[in-house]
């Protein structure tokens, strides 16, 4: 792994909620008995090795006026799959797009999530993506209740 | 496709924003600087106070809007494994299974979703072996089968929402 224990120390306190304070990354670094200067070093070089993929807020998308979210599953080739990944890639409105290994009963390996203001929307998206695609059977699978919902916390075992 | 992020109307709680606010999630979102100052930084660039930009994080939280200001991690490439399950649950075991969830760090996303496979979670773990222990405690004290549908590509990952 190209990371130390002092870089797995700095995942573990930003991982987390940075306070709003004037000098937040200051309390975090003397937290670990670093400088504010090392820590600032230190998330750079992880954002360029993508072990960061983002510093910033994240938002709780319902509340933030996203009210119509689906996962759509799409049916499709693996030699199709990157060409159609990609077009969905494009979308904006697509957050996620995986392909995935996917057991006989459920044969939908392209996974996308799909966030839209209203179900009109959404609706015309998911059309939008078939006709570009050209990929025709997919699995528009709904959330009905949001059981858990956190944020990863790594290496705190 | 244009106008779909535009179009705020009807979405409740983003009505009664002001625009600085809803600079303020975009920048917060997609440039947060990492730099000694960075909500000064931020300040500045709305030119608005420090103490401004505070008070409207801290009520952006207040409303649920912000869930947290931080890092995404990669969890591949700090050698975690993670994947999407489902299963079928019967309807009375899923307050219980909600339970057992929320005690388990591994899985952070659990939903009931419409579909035959009523219940869909994500699981990441320091190993394969970590994910094989926890689905097999959960099958045998649930007496179901889940299934395991593991990341082979990535196309993409966006967590962002535009608010303009």
């Amino acid at each position: 792994m190209n990371f130390d224990k002092v870089d797995k120390d700095i995942i573990k306190i930003i991982q987390r909620d940075v306070p709003v304070s004037e000098r937040p990354y200051k309390a975090l670094s003397d937290s670990i008995n670093i400088s504010e200067q090392e820590i600032l070093k230190r998330i750079k070089i992880m954002q360029e090795k993508g072990i960061i993929r983002r510093m910033g807020a994240i938002l709780r998308h319902q509340k933030a006026g996203y009210l119509a979210n689906a996962l759509v599953a799409w049916k499709t080739d693996s030699d199709f799959a990157d060409q159609a990944g990609r077009i969905m890639a494009e979308y904006k409105e697509v957050s996620h797009c995986y392909f995935r290994e996917v057991p006989e009963s459920f044969p939908y390996p392209l996974f996308t999530m799909i966030h839209a203001k209203t179900e009109e929307q959404l609706a015309s998206l998911i059309d939008n993506i078939a006709k570009t695609t050209g990929l025709h059977d997919f699995s528009v699978i709904k959330s009905k209740q949001e059981l858990k919902k956190t944020s990863m916390e790594y290496f705190n075992d | 496709m244009n106008g779909v992020f535009i179009n705020l109307k009807g979405s409740g709680i983003m009505d009664k924003l002001e625009d600085i606010d809803k600079k303020l999630l975009d920048i917060l979102q997609n440039q947060f600087p990492i730099t000694v100052n960075p909500f000064q930084v931020i300040a500045d660039e709305l030119d608005i106070s420090f103490s401004d930009v505070a008070g409207r994080i801290n009520s952006l939280k207040e409303k649920g809007i912000i869930r947290r200001i931080g890092a995404v991690i990669n969890a591949n490439s700090v050698g975690y494994k993670s994947t999407l399950c489902a299963c079928k649950m019967p309807e009375h075991k899923i307050g219980e299974f909600a339970e057992v969830v929320n005690n388990i760090p591994y899985i952070t996303h659990n939903y009931v979703r419409d579909h035959e496979f009523n219940i869909w979670f994500t699981l990441t773990t320091p190993s394969t072996e970590d994910r094989g222990r926890i689905i097999k405690e959960l099958e045998e004290a649930f007496h179901i089968i889940i299934s395991c549908m593991p990341t082979q590509k990535v196309y993409k990952i966006k967590v962002s929402f535009e608010m303009e």
